[in-house]
């Protein structure tokens, strides 16, 4: 048996057998249809996913809420300043014990500047990879609320007597039946005593000593004790 | 007087070819289907013959032919216009017809045993004759399974189909150095396989 008999035998093998080239035709022509569909699929999820994104671009760009729509994604409070995290680029090993984690994430406020009123945020450093937000603008308090502030400021945190007498008179007089208008009167009271004019600290303190301020009994009977002190200190 | 200029039919069908390659190629970059079941009708014949005479599996042979036929339309796009449309075609063929070997070469040796028992049995002259036939080629078809796919389909392409290494060249995208050298190795390990067999 030679080569060219076995070549022979392979060339007999031929490719015209009808049934099948029918079948195949068949074939050919679905999967081709299938094809199409899907990529008719495929376009219309692109489009549909386009037009989503067009819309809520053109909203965020007319609303102004361009600026949130890109910001980075907030990221972990306690990963960057917890120092077990594993991720940590400093390779040198940890000598001191590690911080619990709620120490890392809410680090103590620093001591608060008598000149800031207390609304002013604590001048802490931001963490490092702080999220950039956008500007919240928050209206300013109204001035009669501002007074209020600075004169408790003043009385809670070691004010000299004389300007917080002052701001508590000028609160007072802004707003003589306010919020906090009772409050006011009461801690005016206690700064006419620091101050040693008894005699207009026991007239003020006199009606709160006597259950006479609504809302009833505030602060009654440490103004009672006062009143009884000033009475006995009076000649 | 009118010269009449003799032209062979062979040329004239040739060229009638060619202009209607030119257009069902254009039919098919615009992504017209009717022109896939055109080409198709046109050329499966050849395209199945190669496949059986490489792959020597009727099956796996039809899948070559569907996979090269849905292939065509995004393959078009690199056919350049140098080869007829169906050495194209049988280049196309040729690339998706790797893993059928390997798949039509699994099926033939775990069919071995049932072809020997066939083999046994009383037949006419006829059947004799070809089963004598598909005995030779399946010989040399489980020599070509021990061949390196570009070798196994130069080898079909220039001796079981008996075309010049011009063309063979430009069905497989190779020069034609390359062609002849994978000839002359596939020609060589075949001869050695057959007489270690024999």
């Amino acid at each position: 048996m030679s080569f060219e008999d076995l070549l022979g035998a392979i060339r007999a093998a031929d490719g015209d057998d009808p049934d099948l080239a029918a079948a195949t035709q068949v074939r050919v022509r679905r999967s081709l249809e299938t094809r199409a569909r899907s990529r008719h699929q495929l376009v219309g999820l692109l489009t549909a996913g386009g037009i989503l994104l067009g819309g809520t671009v053109s909203w965020a760009l007319a609303t102004g809420h361009i600026t949130a729509l890109w910001a980075p994604a907030p990221q972990s409070a306690a990963s960057p300043a917890s120092p077990a995290s594993p991720v940590s680029p400093d390779p040198t090993p940890h000598r001191t014990p590690p911080r619990p984690p709620a120490m890392a994430i809410f680090p103590a406020p620093a001591p608060v500047p008598e000149s800031l009123p207390p609304a002013t945020p604590p001048p802490v450093a931001p963490p490092p990879v702080e999220r950039p937000r956008p500007r919240v603008v928050r209206p300013a308090p109204p001035p009669v609320e501002a007074l209020y502030r600075r004169a408790h400021e003043l009385h809670f945190h070691g004010g000299a007597p004389e300007a917080t007498l002052a701001t508590w008179d000028a609160y007072l007089a802004a707003e003589p039946a306010g919020r906090f208008s009772v409050d006011a009167r009461y801690n005016r009271a206690l700064v006419l005593v620091r101050l040693a004019r008894y005699a207009e600290a026991h007239a003020a303190l006199l009606p709160f000593a006597r259950g006479e301020i609504s809302p009833a009994g505030y602060h009654q009977p440490e103004a009672q004790q006062i009143v009884e002190r000033l009475a006995r200190a009076a000649p | 007087m009118i010269k009449v200029t003799a032209i062979s039919m062979p040329l004239v069908r040739s060229a009638m070819a060619e202009l209607g390659d030119r257009d069902l190629v254009a039919r098919l970059r615009d992504g017209d289907r009717a022109a896939v079941e055109e080409v198709y009708l046109a050329h499966h014949v050849a395209i199945r013959g190669f496949a059986r005479r490489l792959v020597g599996d009727a099956a796996a042979a039809e899948d070559i032919v569907h996979e090269a036929f849905v292939a065509l339309p995004r393959a078009i796009r690199r056919f350049r216009g140098d080869s007829s449309l169906r050495a194209f075609l049988i280049g196309v063929a040729a690339n998706h017809a790797r893993r059928h070997v390997r798949s039509a070469m699994r099926r033939r040796r775990a069919t071995e045993r049932l072809a020997a028992h066939e083999e046994t049995q009383p037949r006419t002259v006829d059947a004799t004759d070809q089963l004598i036939t598909q005995q030779l080629a399946r010989r040399l078809w489980a020599a070509l399974d021990e061949l390196p796919i570009d070798q196994r389909v130069v080898f079909v392409l220039c001796e079981a189909e008996q075309r010049t290494s011009v063309e063979v060249a430009e069905i497989v995208g190779a020069p034609e150095g390359t062609v002849r050298t994978r000839l002359f190795h596939a020609k060589r390990k075949l001869r050695e396989k057959l007489e270690d067999q024999s």
